[in-house]
């Protein structure tokens, strides 16, 4: 079920007014929420229902019996409970590469019998939620949280807001709002419509206006255009999946708020970053989080000498890469980040060391670091968008092309891309004037500002409803 | 990597490792009930302002149930909507815009690629399916039936003899390449330009609308619009590529027939002719029908099958069309589907997407190969030339 759909609204609709009638009843209430995620899952394919159900119960089972088990076996089943959600990941998204790869690899020396390949669909937002599992498993065996009992995790773990796209929210951060009895008298309705509407448009109207104008038709073919328009379709590109999945996760956001949940924050403008550090604090801040306090941390982090710290770095990126997806434009994509973090890392010590100070006065240097800082993210995006390696370099190369113009560079499109841009460095707080602008109407014309607005972006639209792009993830 | 929680776009509420509701959100909210009245509200607005659209996309279903009690929800609400003329802004916006706007009840279809609207429930873009098999969404319920066998599948094509080939383009005078069709063209029709354009004696364009057929011509009037692309581009060789979403019920004499019945396939094999007749009217034209390649669905590929056959049974019929099977250069190691092809070099390469369906890159780069291999049979390419 996608978001932006009359499906939805209708689905949402009745949701809206179960949850806040049941909700202090949790008997009933958390069936009533278990059963209504599992109906918005199975409306892309009711097969996979059951392996997210399977995904509870085993991470519950291991849960709990981690919980009930002395340090050493409870090291044991945090083993098993992860390497549990790995072999469900390995095989719905990651297999096929490995055996195609590792075939072609024996091919080349001559070694004939291919790997069998499983070519099974890829659940819908199966990374998303073996996250948050392991996350529970993990915390639970650091002794960071207590077991949940099984119906609450189900609830978690299926709770249909944030199931198939995120953002990644911890056990940590919903067993107590699960706990809790929110009052049906507060419910923060004008930043929730706010974050809806604000997300429909940008996915609705930016991200499928980007796409359909310039991005899909310049990666399909970049040597039929001229390199400014591959590079603008860089831009627009960088504009695109920031409007596509920051759209979805405010949507999510202020569904859950409707609900009487808060989720934790997944994008803080960050294509405004001035290094590439800070654009992981800005950009899949729940990923970028759940791979420093699980992955990044647990290597040693920065607490091991200078080569582990760069060694953690790469690690942590390139596997940031694949969790994208198994191909090697992903990896690529994450050993861009993991380098340049690497570098500025370096170049950060060594600054701190010698006391060196700024080449540049502030406001130039700041330009400049932004400059580059922006450049590297869309160089990396373009492996990220392009269907092979070779599809890449060859959008790469096409930078370099003289005439070819193909008239995609359109001043909406010129104007879109470097508006998009230029918003990320609005002062923060015009959502808020925004919001308590409308929490100050009346119902009818809140309802009237709700109307108007699904029309418009319904009319300034592009035909259909494309997915979110990180729905493959 | 970050080391705490920024403040985060469009919010002011709290943030840290245990977002919640908290007093902030107290002293800010509104009860549910309120909400709902908004909400609710603001939802019969918006249907009350769009109900022509909303009735426009539910007359685009394929025919069947689903469509029935959509149409029978969105007729009365668009008649309640026009008799006070709330339908008129979404109207003049869709003007102002410069869109073409349709008969809401879907007799009539758009003329303008860029503007007809795309029912999700028939798309085959897997972009569109969220990832999901596009054969669940690309067939209708009664596609699901078994197809009975098509009296056209039985003509032997080939029957008529290509006639022989037009003087071979060069540089000064190159070939016109139109390469048009469904969603399966948008994953190959760039590329197929880009080797066409490469050969440097064709001159390549190429059109493609999503969720679009020929059982639909509510949805997307393709014969319209291919006397259009004749007449403003005037092509010496053109490529088509229906059939993915093809495999629905169509109306026949004002009555529905359903997928591979008698009725259908007489009506199928008509339009697919028609077309043909359409594009090859201009005795200096050839056209290439692209048959369907194998699909992971075994249901989905037996439809995809009997529509081959009435494409081959139609294009051996006429002079000038090519049908080009594309069964062959899909077929996994096993002879079956497969994402992946053993290549030249004894390599696994991708030529599918996931969807199980539409082509990779790499799979679109084969196709376009044989298809150019053909058209350089047809008009006289040297191989040199193809490549």
């Amino acid at each position: 079920m996608l978001f932006p759909t009359f499906v939805f609204g209708a689905f949402f609709s009745v949701v809206f007014v179960v949850n806040w009638l049941t909700r202090p009843h949790p008997a009933l209430w958390k069936p009533l929420m278990l059963a209504a995620s599992i109906v918005f899952y199975g409306w892309w394919s009711w097969r996979f229902v059951f392996l997210l159900l399977a995904t509870i119960v085993i991470n519950w089972v291991v849960g709990h019996y981690a919980v009930m088990s002395s340090d050493h076996r409870r090291r044991w089943w945090i083993r098993v409970g992860v390497a549990a959600n790995l072999t469900i990941l390995g095989v719905f998204k990651y297999w096929d590469f490995f055996a195609v790869e590792m075939s072609n690899l024996l091919e080349s020396f001559g070694i004939s019998g291919a790997l069998p390949v499983l070519e099974y669909t890829l659940p819908v937002g199966i990374s998303f939620y073996t996250f948050q599992a392991m996350s529970y498993i993990i915390d639970i065996g650091r002794g960071h949280i207590r077991e949940m009992a099984p119906l609450d995790f189900a609830v978690y773990l299926s709770f249909f807001p944030q199931l198939v796209a995120g953002p990644i929210v911890r056990a940590a951060e919903m067993a107590p709002q699960l706990a809790a009895r929110p009052d049906p008298r507060y419910v923060p309705a004008a930043e929730a419509f706010g974050l809806i509407l604000n997300g429909l448009f940008k996915k609705v109207v930016i991200s499928s206006f980007l796409a359909s104008e310039i991005v899909d038709g310049v990666f399909a073919d970049p040597s039929a255009h001229s390199g400014l328009e591959v590079a603008l379709a860089v831009y627009a590109y960088a504009v695109q999946i920031y409007a596509d999945f920051s759209g979805y996760t405010d949507i999510a956001i202020g569904v859950a708020l409707l609900l009487g949940f808060r989720f934790p924050q997944n994008f803080d403008n960050p294509y405004r970053a001035l290094t590439l550090q800070d654009f992981w604090r800005r950009w899949h801040m729940t990923l970028s989080r759940w791979l420093r306090d699980y992955l990044y941390v647990p290597l040693g982090g920065n607490r091991r000498g200078r080569a582990t710290t760069y060694r953690n770095l790469m690690l942590v990126m390139l596997l940031g890469g694949l969790w994208h997806g198994s191909t090697w434009n992903f990896v690529i994509w994450g050993g861009i980040h993991g380098v340049v973090l690497t570098v500025e890392r370096l170049l950060r010590e060594h600054r701190e060391r010698t006391g060196m100070s700024p080449l540049l006065p502030s406001g130039i240097g700041e330009t400049v670091r932004w400059l580059v800082t922006f450049h590297v993210v869309c160089l990396a995006w373009v492996f990220f968008r392009s269907e092979s390696l070779s599809a890449a370099m060859e959008m790469l190369g096409a930078l370099a092309n003289f005439g070819n113009y193909a008239g995609t560079a359109t001043p909406l499109v010129i104007a879109v891309t470097f508006g998009a841009l230029a918003f990320q460095f609005m002062p923060s707080d015009w959502f808020e004037q925004l919001r308590d602008g409308f929490a100050s109407l009346g119902w009818v014309s809140q309802g009237a500002v709700v109307g108007l607005s699904l029309v418009a972006i319904d009319v300034l639209g592009p035909t259909g409803v494309a997915p979110f792009i990180y729905f493959q993830f | 990597m970050p080391t705490s929680n920024a403040p985060a776009d469009h919010r002011s509420g709290p943030s840290g490792s245990q977002p919640r509701l908290d007093a902030t959100d107290r002293r800010r909210g509104v009860a549910a009930g309120r909400v709902l009245a908004a909400g609710a509200f603001g939802l019969v607005l918006a249907i009350a302002l769009n109900a022509q659209q909303l009735l426009r996309e539910a007359s685009q279903k394929p025919f069947g149930p689903e469509r029935d009690s959509s149409v029978a929800v969105w007729a009365p609400v668009e008649s309640a909507s026009s008799a006070v003329g709330l339908h008129l802004p979404r109207l003049w916006a869709d003007e102002a815009l410069g869109r073409t706007v349709t008969d809401p009840a879907g007799t009539q279809s758009a003329s303008d690629s860029a503007t007809a609207r795309t029912p999700a429930s028939a798309d085959p873009d897997p972009e569109a399916t969220g990832g999901i098999v596009l054969a669940e969404t690309g067939t209708d319920d009664e596609a699901s039936a078994s197809p009975t066998t098509s009296p056209r599948a039985a003509t032997v094509p080939g029957t008529v003899p290509e006639p022989a080939p037009p003087a071979a383009p060069t540089p000064d005078n190159p070939l016109r390449l139109a390469v048009i069709g469904d969603s399966m063209v948008r994953f190959f029709g760039d590329t197929m330009v880009s080797l066409a354009n490469q050969t440097g004696v064709i001159d390549a364009m190429t059109e493609h609308q999503l969720s679009s057929g020929l059982t639909r011509p509510d949805f997307y009037d393709w014969p319209t619009r291919i006397v259009e692309v004749m007449a403003a581009d005037d092509p010496d060789a053109v490529v088509l590529m229906y059939g993915g979403n093809d495999a629905q019920a169509l109306v026949v004499d004002g009555q529905i027939a359903r997928p591979f019945s008698d009725g259908w396939v007489g009506e199928y094999s008509a339009r697919v002719g028609h077309m043909m007749d359409l594009v090859t009217t201009d005795p200096d034209r050839i056209l290439i029908w692209v048959g369907q390649p194998i699909m992971r669905d075994p249901d989905f590929d037996r439809k995809m099958v009997e529509l081959n056959e009435i494409y081959a049974a139609e294009a051996g019929a006429r002079e000038r069309v090519r049908y080009v099977d594309t069964r062959d250069l899909f077929r996994g190691p096993d002879g079956g589907f497969s994402r992946y092809v053993i290549d030249e070099a004894g390599q696994r390469t991708d030529v599918r997407l996931t969807d199980g369906v539409h082509l990779s890159t790499i799979g679109g780069q084969r196709l376009s190969q044989l298809l150019l291999d053909h058209l350089g049979e047809m008009v006289g390419l040297s191989s040199s030339a193809e490549s």
